[in-house]
């Protein structure tokens, strides 16, 4: 053999134990991804990037345990669920940590929202289910008497118990509970050493970590006053990196009557649909904070919500009514060029 | 004589570093997939469907995925509600469609967006 091709020999054979050793010190990530149906009554998808299906397989399993766990504790229809026991008996002792966490955060928001988001409206909200099921409006007076039980001040905790004063008030925790089921199993993830992953529970997303070719996850914002037209329907789209987005929207869950739409979000004070928005999306670190202020927002005044979003240092895209779109300064900042 | 033995060396010390560098390289830029529709059937990976063609896909009689000109659609559902035949049709990456009643997701995956809200 020529010394030239010993040369060549040694230096492929070097090669090959260098990428390995480099290569083999980080393992190639694949992405994975998987969804599930059956927590929340909406679709959730789990795409992150690792080493190996089995890595990918336990923290999926993890991620949806966490959220089977959460659904059971959160579901106002499922007769197992604490909340239903809470609403049927005004009364849960011992209560769950999450439903104590969560009724706290609740009367919080409702301060914090002059209260347009209330998770003590649930007999106002449950007459809403009912009529969205059925394609027609509530009957206006069923409505005024399900608002004289919406007092929040009338569920108390006191110690690991809540008490609440009036029997025929009822919790309703839709407008917080996907988002903080959404932390909670992001949780699971990182716990089972994942770094690099996107969780949507229905349109709540948490997005951790960067994706290994360094690029950022990347959620689209649809728009909301183009429907099917394919090429206009996004409106942004948004780099998410250790951050959550969550929009509240009148298209989706909503429904018509008479042709005309309405969103699935009520508003406390007039017992009907918020009409002022077509969407509002918020970006914040947790996304229980985004998903109980995309709510809050959706029902106030662009003054007072522009004000609230500032002291809560959450990023926020309005669409009003008429199609006019308005973003936070830090919105904007995130928006993908 | 020395000398030239250290340049030989050098200059194997470089091929070694560029071949590693150019493999390296090579292998982290695999990512290129072109868009598609994952159909799942109670989370297990059912089917995918390249967007590019126009095809229809019987899910186990429950329901049908579509594809035309590069929008997916739902049609044939076996559900009482039906909700899933009446969405939009979808086309973006991260955009869904579900069937809650039979577990049934279908997403479109891609390279542009990760999720669609």
């Amino acid at each position: 053999m020529s010394k030239t091709l010993k040369g060549l020999l040694a230096a492929a054979c070097a090669a090959v134990v260098l990428i390995t050793m480099l290569s083999g010190c980080q393992m190639p990530l694949k992405r994975y991804s998987i969804s599930y149906t059956d927590t929340f009554d909406t679709v959730t998808v789990f795409s992150a990037y690792c080493s190996s299906y089995d890595e990918f397989s336990e923290a999926a399993n993890a991620v949806h345990t966490e959220l089977l766990r959460l659904h059971s504790v959160f579901d106002i229809y499922f007769e197992t669920s604490s909340v239903y026991k809470l609403n049927s008996e005004s009364k849960l002792e011992s209560a769950d940590k999450e439903l104590i966490e969560l009724t706290a955060l609740g009367k919080e928001y409702y301060n914090l929202s002059g209260g347009k988001l209330n998770i003590a409206a649930g007999s106002l909200l449950r007459l809403w289910h009912q009529a969205r099921a059925e394609d027609v409006l509530p009957n206006a007076d069923a409505l005024i008497k399900a608002a004289e039980h919406i007092d929040i001040s009338k569920v108390a905790i006191s110690d690991d118990d809540i008490i609440i004063s009036d029997p025929d008030l009822t919790l309703d925790f839709g407008a917080l509970a996907k988002g903080y089921a959404a932390d909670k199993a992001a949780e699971k993830a990182i716990e089972c050493g994942l770094t690099s992953f996107l969780l949507d529970l229905g349109g709540n997303i948490k997005a951790v970590g960067k994706k290994p070719d360094g690029e950022y996850w990347t959620v689209g914002i649809k728009n909301p006053d183009v429907e099917g037209e394919v090429d206009s329907q996004i409106l942004t789209a948004v780099n998410a990196l250790d951050v959550s987005v969550v929009t509240s929207g009148d298209y989706e869950r909503f429904f018509e009557v008479d042709g005309k739409r309405y969103s699935h979000i009520i508003d406390p004070d007039t017992f009907y649909p918020a009409q002022l928005y077509r969407s509002v999306t918020v970006i914040a670190a947790e996304s229980k904070i985004a998903d109980a202020l995309s709510t809050s927002l959706f029902c106030m005044s662009l003054e007072d919500g522009k004000a609230l979003a500032k002291s809560l240092d959450a990023q926020v895209m309005w669409v009003t009514a008429d199609g006019i779109c308005e973003k936070t300064e830090g919105f904007i900042e995130y928006e993908k060029k | 004589m020395k000398k030239s033995k250290y340049i030989a060396d050098f200059a194997l010390f470089c091929a070694v570093m560029l071949i590693a560098a150019v493999a390296l390289i090579a292998g982290r830029s695999v990512r290129s997939d072109g868009t598609s529709a994952v159909v799942r059937l109670n989370s297990k990976e059912y089917a995918a469907l390249s967007l590019n063609e126009n095809a229809k896909l019987d899910v186990e009689g429950l329901l049908t995925v579509a594809v035309e000109n590069g929008e997916v659609y739902i049609l044939n559902a076996q559900c009482p509600d039906k909700l899933c035949e009446r969405h939009s049709r979808i086309s973006k990456s991260g955009e869904t469609i579900a069937c809650l009643p039979f577990g049934i997701t279908v997403e479109i995956v891609g390279a542009e967006y990760d999720a669609l809200i």
